[in-house]
């Protein structure tokens, strides 16, 4: 994309500074490493993105892979839940339970001194497909809503399922659930 | 190639085509040159003290701008390939067609939306499937050859995982000329 051509132009002297630096230490020239900076910005904002998105949304995929989540298109996943749910309900409930619980081991282990925020600000995250989605906690009683159009009602039994698991591997009782299609809610006490 | 300096500014060389190009996409935002600059300067730096590589990260945004607009969610991972096992024996042919269908949907919106499609998708893939231990493509004389390594992988995901791939190659707009799948092996050649 670049030509032989050069044009100069004015900068913040602190930020040529720190980029002096970093071309150094990659063994390249700073014009170098301003064209590449300024060449990658002009292809992220041809497709609509920034850079500050990209440092945003790189903690995220990170996280969801040491969580052991993959991405996958809901159309599809919703189907598949759907027929496994028809062929065996006990089987897809248990699996989807045991992802539960071995999901909030996760935090119990690697984040002992509060585990329930970590995994509500990561289970936050992770559900970007569902319209309204909240995990909302006042002294021993956490209140979980899901609500999107799109869950059938076997998705909701399952992911309830899901969210009953890891609230009950963090110590919660669960004493109130209900799930029909589009929605599910559930209320649990520490225990 | 620092040339002057003023008052904590200095000029900086940039490509005139670069420059360019900058021009249009701030008038289009309508903001100036300076601040477009100034700004992915300034996150540059930040990505570069984060350790990251901007040019990796920028790949990984743009899988992840698919996800989105396509309806992509998480899933974890034990999940996905119980339920695919499940799924699978109940109705296979169903499967197969939806994952296809799945593949031609992210075909036929990368082909519109990025020039080099086949890169974009690779990028894709490697996002979205973190449970493959390889995906890559070799260019050969009259054919492209496609290849997907996962030792997590069990029969039915990559019978799965291939209907998606060859979903996506066609709707790209190539012709699939011989596709294979093993359990957690799938080759696949595609040509114009």
């Amino acid at each position: 994309m670049t030509s032989d051509k050069r044009k100069t132009f004015v900068a913040r002297e602190d930020l040529l500074q720190q980029l002096n630096e970093i071309a150094k230490r990659s063994g390249r020239s700073l014009y170098e490493t301003v064209n590449d900076v300024l060449e990658l910005s002009i292809h992220a904002s041809e497709v609509g993105i920034s850079m500050r998105d990209a440092i945003d949304n790189r903690h995220l995929i990170k996280n969801a892979k040491e969580k052991g989540m993959v991405l996958g298109l809901e159309n599809v996943w919703l189907e598949m839940a759907d027929i496994s749910y028809s062929a065996s309900k006990e089987k897809s409930l248990a699996v989807w339970s045991g992802a539960g619980k071995w999901f909030a081991k996760r935090y119990m282990i690697e984040c002992t001194d509060d585990p329930f925020s970590a995994l509500k600000h990561d289970l936050e995250s992770f559900v970007w497909n569902v319209p309204e989605f909240t995990i909302s906690r006042k002294d021993r009683e956490v209140v979980v809503r899901a609500i999107s159009p799109s869950f059938t009602e076997a998705y909701s039994s399952l992911f309830l399922a899901f969210l009953i698991s890891c609230l009950e591997t963090l110590g919660f009782e669960v004493v109130e659930k209900e799930s029909s299609r589009g929605s599910l809610r559930l209320k649990a006490i520490l225990g | 190639m620092v040339v002057e300096r003023s008052r904590g500014k200095k000029l900086v060389y940039v490509s005139e085509d670069l420059l360019d190009a900058i021009s249009a996409i701030s008038k289009k935002k309508g903001e100036s040159i300076s601040k477009f600059v100034e700004d992915n300067l300034k996150e540059a730096v930040r990505v570069e003290q984060l350790g990251h590589d901007s040019g990796e990260m920028v790949s990984l945004l743009e899988s992840l701008q698919v996800q989105r607009v396509l309806g992509g969610t998480f899933v974890p991972l034990d999940v996905l390939t119980q339920m695919c096992n499940r799924s699978f024996v109940q109705e296979k042919d169903l499967l197969m067609s939806l994952w296809f269908d799945s593949g031609k949907l992210y075909g036929k919106y990368i082909v519109e939306r990025y020039g080099s499609p086949i890169a974009a998708f690779m990028n894709l893939l490697k996002t979205m499937r973190w449970d493959l231990n390889e995906v890559a493509i070799r260019e050969e004389k009259s054919a492209s050859k496609f290849r997907c390594v996962s030792t997590s992988l069990n029969e039915s995901g990559t019978d799965l995982l291939s209907q998606f791939i060859e979903g996506a190659i066609i709707a790209m707009g190539f012709k699939v000329t011989r596709k294979e799948s093993l359990k957690g092996l799938i080759m696949i050649d595609f040509s114009r």
